[in-house]
């Protein structure tokens, strides 16, 4: 066998030494032959005072130092020998190494990119978010401060602040080339690029005056759109693109790594007027001071919002303010689920290393006599396991090469099936030489622990002993320590298929809720109608009552209709409703405020539970009308709700005007409008024929009743917005089937992966039972072959083995059952109606682990039915 | 084994000293330094070379011997130690170190007796 490091400086100092001792044996041969002794004798002679040559050049090449790099390469040597002569031992152990070290290095990877790397910008440490909102809007809301604080704070004089900027996710129509494009887009403060520290490559940026109306109709291009639609000419500069159907001019474009926030197509910039009627919360980015500490910036700006004149009348102790590092508003919502992930993919590495940990003990028990030998040839103790433990990490490193290419195509998997937004920052998400470094030392430390506890037990005993015998030893030692690393090995496994039950069953039960409309068989799809193109409530009311009609007259459609917030969508109107002779409304009380144009209900396969859907009579000059959701029919008019009909109410609570008050024709079931885990809401919905708040509907959603799938219907659904208005560009174009997975895909994802990992660590599991049993039998075969000889029948060879294998599974269940109670806890948060120590998990957990081990110890029990008596007294046992 | 004497086995340590010791007169390979113990010894020091090589190789990668490859008498190509400066200089401590415990060990074996006694 030739290794590709034979030609180094060590192989030809081990040559040189080959030749000095047998010049030193010729030598002694050349002068006992002087001395009168015939050569034969003399070389016999020789060779017996000089002892063995093999020793000796090992003893010798020891001395050209113990920890060297020379020593180094001649374990690895050794290691790789002893590896080459038992493929399929090495085998196994590297594939379960890959398994253990790839998931691992995928998961690692997935982490470093979304939590772990610095954001892309000069000084990320020193970016912060700002946010003062209300406290009752703080608990799961982003982080923002209003519209009329941000431009007092702007302007108010800080030490902590370097610069501050706000921004706001927008989407806006891209027309004027082909057809009407929906662009992910931002409007953000002139500054904003500034803030982050990063400049336009080429043209400029946006200049303060350009945040006033009139002059903002600027816009600076992401390098991916700048490729698309102006083929990267420079000449892009300049030219003028049309946007929601305003013409904006393009002034710059920024580098190709700069992605804020994520997605972003182009940048326009964002007033610093506040609405005088509203209050709009947006996220604010600042760059801190230098050596300011994020405590000292919350306190200052604590102490700075006490002054603004937006905010010193607050009361105290109704807002929230806070200072967060950038990162946090990125990750914020993935670190959780992503640290659990991480935890219980380091399950399966700890598995995987028990694994190889108990095949190496199986493995050092075989080879007793080989080592045996050559501790009797003089090789130290400290030597050898230097030996067995380079064995074992070598095979981890080439566990950790193929799980870092496993990695690799894990983490394209990943990413490809993690829902939209899940993992952040997915485009940092790379193997990088962190990822690399943390895969080789995993790899390395894997190796070390699963090889040193081997390698002590199977050199601790005597070496006569081992030679002596011929090999029908188990030793008590070795034997133990298996059990041990089985029985962690069950307990680990059982804890994480705890973890996989529990996240089952929630999304189970996730899946089974009701959310009180058929999203199956209806297809829906967003319009945004800009200012431009629609300046009032009335263009808009047309054209969408027009849309609906149209949309009716599409061959396969059954039903059409259009909402302004659809269920599970990103946004939602909430608030506060008077009825007519209620004089003290529950304080707080607020319901979901929907537009709906007539058919919706039908369409969605919302229950009517009374009265009438809106229909041609209500009109701008007919009585205005609503419909509740039945839950607040029944708080004021209970018992069963029935009574709401014809009564009034008003959104307005003090003193409306006539047409302020509505009446309410119908009553239809709650529904799930935020999510299926949020419950189903209580809602009051309005005719689109009546409003005229301009903001409620012009983002709108179109639902359609079909038997067509979504890809099939899209282009007459194109066509029908195309032929009506030719700017007007569909988002968002879905099965509500989809939206629905898609508001459980989280859970969805988090559970396939925990799964992936349980099942994993069943496998291994599994296949750690089975060795240690298929050992045992095997070990036993001389015993067992007794015990039938003297009559035991196959039902007692069995019960033997069988009660082995429960000695095995038994305190692995109940070790596992403790770990998982202790554990599981941290799911608390992902899980829906199932309590993290739910028993029903915990029993069937338990029976599957069970039933995994029974079948692992299978095919040994089988083994051992058929032990002929005669051939295994008669044999030495065969290693499994 | 010949010989009715029984031999000492060296001391490591000892080792060291007596290769020095004896690579003082002359440069020589390894089978001429078991040769020239032996023989000064009078039979008595055997150098097993499952000692003596290692302690060579050890004391070249102290830099106290250097080694050349070169021809013996006989033609035959052999590795030939020599001390190097360090070596002497450590020859010289480990010599009266050793002259100090033999005379230590033989004050022991031999008790001066004392004067005027009897």
């Amino acid at each position: 066998m030739r290794w590709p490091w034979r030609r180094n400086a060590r192989d030809s100092r081990d040559a040189e030494l080959t030749e000095e001792l047998q010049a030193h044996l010729e030598m002694a041969v050349a002068q006992r032959i002087e001395r009168g002794e015939s050569p034969a004798v003399a070389r016999d002679n020789a060779r017996r005072e000089f002892g063995n040559v093999t020793h000796v050049a090992e003893v010798t090449r020891e001395m050209w130092g113990g920890a060297s790099w020379d020593a180094f390469v001649r374990d690895i040597r050794y290691a790789a020998r002893g590896l080459h002569r038992s493929p399929a031992f090495t085998a196994v152990a590297v594939a379960t190494f890959a398994l253990g070290i790839g998931a691992n290095t995928a998961m690692f990877t997935v982490v470093n990119g979304a939590l772990l790397k610095p954001l892309p910008f000069p000084q990320p440490d020193r970016l912060v978010i700002l946010s003062h909102l209300p406290a009752d809007f703080a608990p799961n809301g982003r982080p923002g401060l209003s519209d009329h604080t941000f431009p007092e704070l702007r302007a108010a004089p800080s030490r902590a602040f370097a610069s501050m900027a706000a921004f706001a996710p927008n989407q806006m129509t891209l027309t004027g080339v082909d057809d009407p494009e929906q662009l992910s887009t931002a409007r953000v403060s002139a500054n904003l690029t500034t803030v982050l520290g990063v400049p336009a490559a080429i043209g400029r940026t946006f200049t303060t005056a350009e945040e006033e109306a009139g002059s903002d109709h600027v816009v600076l291009l992401s390098d991916q759109l700048w490729r698309e639609r102006f083929g990267a000419t420079p000449s892009a500069l300049g030219t003028s693109m049309t946007l929601n159907g305003v013409p904006y001019t393009v002034i710059g474009v920024m580098p190709p790594a700069f992605d804020f926030p994520h997605g972003a197509a182009l940048w326009t910039p964002l007033s610093s007027r506040p609405d005088p009627d509203n209050f709009i919360f947006r996220p604010v980015i600042a760059r801190l001071s230098p050596r300011t500490s994020i405590e000292a910036a919350r306190r200052e700006l604590t102490s700075t919002l006490a002054r603004l004149p937006s905010t010193a009348d607050e009361k105290p102790g109704t807002q929230i303010t806070d200072v967060r590092p950038l990162v946090d508003l990125l990750v914020a919502k993935a670190r959780p689920s992503l640290w659990i992930l991480s935890g219980a993919v380091s399950f399966v590495l700890l598995i995987a290393c028990a694994n190889v940990a108990n095949l190496l003990l199986i493995r050092a028990a075989t080879r007793q006599h080989e080592i045996g030998v050559r501790v009797a040839l003089g090789a130290g103790r400290v030597r050898i396991i230097r030996q067995l433990v380079t064995e074992s990490a070598l095979m981890a490193c080439m566990g950790g090469a193929v799980g870092i290419v496993l990695a690799v195509w894990g983490v394209r998997v990943l990413l490809a099936t993690a829902p939209a937004g899940r993992i952040p920052r997915g485009q940092e998400i790379t193997v990088d030489w962190r990822v690399l470094g943390a895969a080789f030392g995993v790899s390395l430390v894997a190796g070390l622990v699963c090889g040193i506890f081997p390698a002590l037990a199977s050199t601790r005993r005597d070496p006569r002993e081992a030679l002596a015998t011929s090999g029908r030893t188990i030793a008590g030692t070795d034997d133990r320590l298996r059990r041990v690393f089985v029985v962690a090995q069950l307990a680990l496994a059982i804890v994480l298929s705890t973890g996989a039950g529990l996240l089952l069953k929630s999304f189970a039960r996730m899946r089974a809720v009701d959310p009180g409309f058929r999203s199956s068989g209806v297809v829906t799809f967003g319009v945004s109608l800009s200012a431009a193109a629609f300046p009032n409530a009335a263009d808009i009311r047309t054209f969408e009552a027009r849309v609906v009609d149209r949309l009716r007259q599409v061959p396969g459609v059954q039903a059409a209709s259009m909402v302004n917030w659809i269920p599970f969508g990103n946004s939602l109107v909430n608030g506060d409703l008077h009825i007519e002779g209620v004089s003290a409304m529950p304080k707080g009380y607020s319901v979901d405020k929907l537009v709906t144009a007539p058919g919706y209900f039908s369409t969605m396969s919302i229950h009517l539970v009374a009265g009438r859907d809106f229909d041609s009579r209500d009109t701008q000059s007919s009585l205005p009308v609503t419909i509740v959701s039945r839950s607040v029919a029944r708080k004021f008019w209970p018992p069963d709700g029935l009574g709401a009909i014809g009564q009034r109410l008003t959104e307005n609570g003090e003193n409306p005007q006539t047409r302020e008050w509505q009446t309410i024709v119908g009553i239809v079931d709650d529904i799930a409008q935020q999510g299926v885990t949020q419950g189903r809401e209580e809602a009051q919905y309005f005719p689109l024929a009546q409003t005229e708040t301009v903001p409620f509907i012009r983002n709108v959603a179109f639902v359609v009743r079909t038997a067509r799938s979504a890809p099939d219907v899209t282009p007459s659904l194109r066509s029908v917005i195309h032929e009506l208005n030719p700017v007007v560009a569909l988002r968002n174009i879905r099965s509500m089937d989809d939206a629905t997975a898609a508001s459980s895909a989280d859970s969805r994802f988090e559970t396939q992966l925990v799964t992936i990992f349980a099942a994993l660590a069943l496998l291994l599991a599994a296949v750690g039972t089975y060795g240690v049993l298929a050992y045992d039998v095997a070990a036993r075969t001389h015993e067992l072959g007794v015990r039938v000889a003297l009559g035991a029948s196959s039902r007692n060879v069995v019960r033997v083995v069988v009660r082995r294998t429960l000695a095995l599974v038994i305190p692995g269940l109940l070790i596992g059952l403790i770990g998982a109670l202790a554990v599981t806890r941290v799911l608390q948060k992902s899980l829906f109606e199932v309590t993290p120590t739910d028993p029903a998990t915990l029993v069937a957990v338990a029976g599957v682990l069970l039933l995994v081990a029974l079948i692992a110890g299978l095919a040994p029990t089988r083994r051992a039915m058929r032990i002929d008596p005669m051939t295994a007294l008669r044999s030495e046992w065969c290693s499994p | 084994m010949s010989g009715g004497q029984s031999r000492i086995e060296l001391l490591q340590g000892t080792l060291d000293f007596i290769i020095l010791q004896t690579l003082r007169w002359e440069p020589q390979h390894g089978f001429g330094l078991a040769q020239m113990i032996r023989a000064h010894s009078n039979d008595t020091l055997q150098v097993d070379t499952g000692s003596l090589y290692p302690a060579l190789h050890r004391l070249e990668r102290a830099k106290l011997i250097d080694a050349k490859w070169d021809r013996s008498d006989k033609g035959q190509r052999v590795r030939v130690y020599r001390l190097t400066a360090a070596g002497r200089k450590r020859l010289v401590v480990e010599r009266t170190n050793w002259e100090r415990m033999t005379q230590a060990i033989a004050g022991i074996v031999n008790p001066p007796i004392a004067e005027g006694g009897a």
